[in-house]
């Protein structure tokens, strides 16, 4: 879950430690009980009692979700997938205006990119803001390239070369490039 | 967004209508209050029998529009005509102080939808390829060029699941924040499912018990808000584990076709839902051969038609646009490659066990599970409780074999993968436990189709 906090914190540890006070009071409380019952339903009683001791800390956790993801821009949950992968959803504005939709691309990565995450969502992330053009494998046989942090010319032989972003602090320059055949 | 949720309750709506034709024709039920009684398992019978004909049809170059959804929906809907009308109204059973335990579970069942509702599309397997082949089914069909794009992560995994979000497509538009609360119908279906069979059958504090672990369970609320295949591979493997119960203890054969359509669809959904399906009807095969070799038989020709109709389609048009299937053959094959990584077993076996009965992902339900079966043995409904191990510990010799077989790095895949492809078998103990803790001698019940 996307708002879920890594670690439990002061208010997770508190549910914690009460739902671990009340399910042994419960089953203090039930024991006579479960002595008489048959074993299925003894175990489904201590399983009950365990999860219902559970409950206030998954509620939580589902409320800390809910206090996040309610205060998500249209922007941020539109890229919230790539933004997961260290890749802002604008890193391609312009790109669809640039590559004829009937054309084919290809995307190129180069390893100054410092996320590893972010060179292996870079591919998917072009098809998407590329949707429908379809990605080949080879550069060359590619009508445009894509590139993140490596000059199209030194991938392959090229006709026009647009400078999408210009590279920023740690984030290298995106390029597409109409391919020479 | 709010009139693109009419739009998915209006698809989910065709699929329940298609789902509840299915399971007539089928002979689970024929009355209005048989309906009532089964609209969990209809839906999900619904949902995989669109998916299977969805992919079929994608496979044979059609593409589905809006009207060709509703069309595809209409035909299983047909069934309804095996239905008679009601002599009497519906009918409930009796309920007990512990049926209370229905409120708390609808509530954390509402409470996740509200936190669905809110949920973006995030999680890495979703974005980079199942909800872009949806989109692509949206808007182009089953296009060979784009399916077969370089950027496209693994382009060899069945498409029921995209198929079907692409059905909510041609009602919502492409909106993707809807996806989770799909997924939450699915798994809706299945708790209501587990309620359906169990109710009747098993002992109310079982069923309760592990409907309200199966609720709260963090590795459901996890899953649910990735939007990915892992929820519906394991609710229609699950499912298909139930309806097997009923044709193997009940002798119902509505409950063998119902096993076969979910199991398809299970084989539909991911390379893993093929595994688990070759696992539950050899579980089955098993469980009745001693009794009757033409049962057995009978089992192992369900589960290959399941294949056949869930997998097979998809696989020759994989094979024929020469797309590199992950699943393939080679890795049963390859005998080398296991000797020389048998070294891997004990690290699989021991990561997956951990992984299936970790408390903090299922809470108890595995001990639950193996205390009610231990009890199940003991008490002669043998057959029963044979069947449901080797569903389960086949299921899990197949995950680990996979594990065991994969050319890519073990502690990786183990990482990122174990905790969700253990669901299926964690939702098949789920489902199976009420009903292993019937009180009744199990070969002697016989049902009667409400």
């Amino acid at each position: 879950m996307l708002g879920v906090p890594a670690s439990p914190g002061a208010v997770g540890w508190l549910l914690i430690a009460f739902g671990v006070v009340a399910i042994g009071v419960a089953l203090a409380r039930a024991r006579r009980a479960l002595y008489r019952t048959d074993l299925s339903s003894a175990a489904a009683v201590i399983s009950l009692i365990v999860a219902i001791g559970s409950a206030p800390y998954i509620v939580w956790r589902i409320a800390e979700d809910l206090r996040y993801t309610t205060k998500l821009g249209a922007y941020d949950a539109t890229f919230a997938g790539p933004v997961q992968a260290y890749l802002p959803g604008y890193l391609l504005d312009g790109a669809s205006r640039l590559i004829p939709a009937s054309s084919t691309y290809a995307t190129v990565v180069s390893s100054k990119v410092p996320w590893a995450p972010a060179r292996t969502g870079f591919g998917p992330l072009a098809m998407d803001i590329l949707f429908p053009r379809r990605a080949v494998a080879e550069p060359r046989t590619a009508d445009f390239i894509v590139t993140w942090g490596i000059a199209p010319n030194r991938v392959t032989s090229t006709r026009r070369t647009w400078v999408l972003r210009k590279a920023s602090g740690t984030v290298p320059a995106i390029y597409v490039a109409r391919v020479d055949h | 967004m709010t009139t693109d949720l009419l739009g998915l309750l209006l698809v989910n709506g065709c699929f329940l209508v298609a789902g509840a034709g299915v399971t007539c024709a089928a002979g689970w039920w024929r009355s209005p209050s048989g309906f009532v009684h089964s609209s969990g398992l209809s839906y999900l019978c619904g949902v995989t029998t669109y998916g299977v004909v969805a992919q079929l049809l994608y496979v044979l170059g059609v593409g589905l529009s809006q009207w060709g959804v509703i069309a595809v929906c209409a035909v299983p809907a047909t069934g309804l005509v095996r239905a008679r009308r009601s002599r009497g109204g519906l009918t409930f059973r009796r309920l007990s102080r512990i049926d209370l335990l229905a409120l708390p579970v609808a509530a954390i069942l509402a409470l996740l939808a509200v936190d669905l509702w809110y949920q973006p599309l995030w999680a890495y397997d979703a974005w980079t390829f199942w909800t872009p082949k949806a989109h692509a089914l949206y808007a182009l069909g089953l296009d060979p060029g784009w399916f077969t794009s370089a950027s496209l992560a693994s382009p060899d995994y069945p498409i029921l699941l995209p198929a079907v979000e692409a059905a909510g497509f041609h009602f919502t538009g492409y909106e993707t924040g809807l996806l989770d609360l799909q997924s939450w119908l699915f798994f809706a279906g299945f708790v209501a499912t587990i309620y359906e069979l169990g109710a009747r059958r098993g002992r109310p504090i079982v069923l309760w018990a592990v409907l309200t672990m199966l609720v709260l369970a963090p590795a459901v609320l996890d899953q649910l808000a990735s939007a990915e295949a892992d929820i519906p591979v394991a609710v229609f493997f699950a499912a298909a584990g139930l309806c097997s119960w009923s044709w193997l203890v009940e002798d119902r054969a509505a409950g063998l076709v119902l096993a076969t359509v979910l199991g398809a669809g299970a084989a539909a959904t991911k390379v893993e839902g093929t595994m688990f399906v070759i696992a539950l009807f050899l579980a089955l095969g098993i469980a009745t051969a001693r009794g009757s070799a033409r049962r057995s038989l009978v089992a192992l020709g369900a589960g290959a038609v399941a294949l056949a109709v869930g997998a097979l389609p998809w696989r020759i048009w994989v094979h024929g646009h020469h797309i590199a299937n992950q699943a393939s053959l080679g890795r049963v094959t390859g005998i080398s490659f296991l000797v020389e990584h048998a070294t891997r077993l004990p690290v699989v076996f021991g990561y997956v066990a951990l992984k299936l009965v970790d408390p903090r992902a299922w809470l108890l339900l595995l001990p639950l599970a193996v205390v009610v079966g231990v009890e199940s043995y003991r008490r002669g409904q043998r057959t029963q409780t044979s069947f449901a191990i080797a569903a389960v510990a086949l299921g899990f010799l197949g995950v680990a074999f996979a594990y065991w077989s994969t050319p890519y790095s073990l502690h990786y895949q183990l990482a990122t993968s174990a905790r969700r492809v253990v669901t299926g078998l964690a939702f098949l103990v789920a489902g199976l436990t009420p009903l292993l803790a019937r009180d009744t001698d199990a070969s002697s019940r016989r049902v009667d189709v409400p």
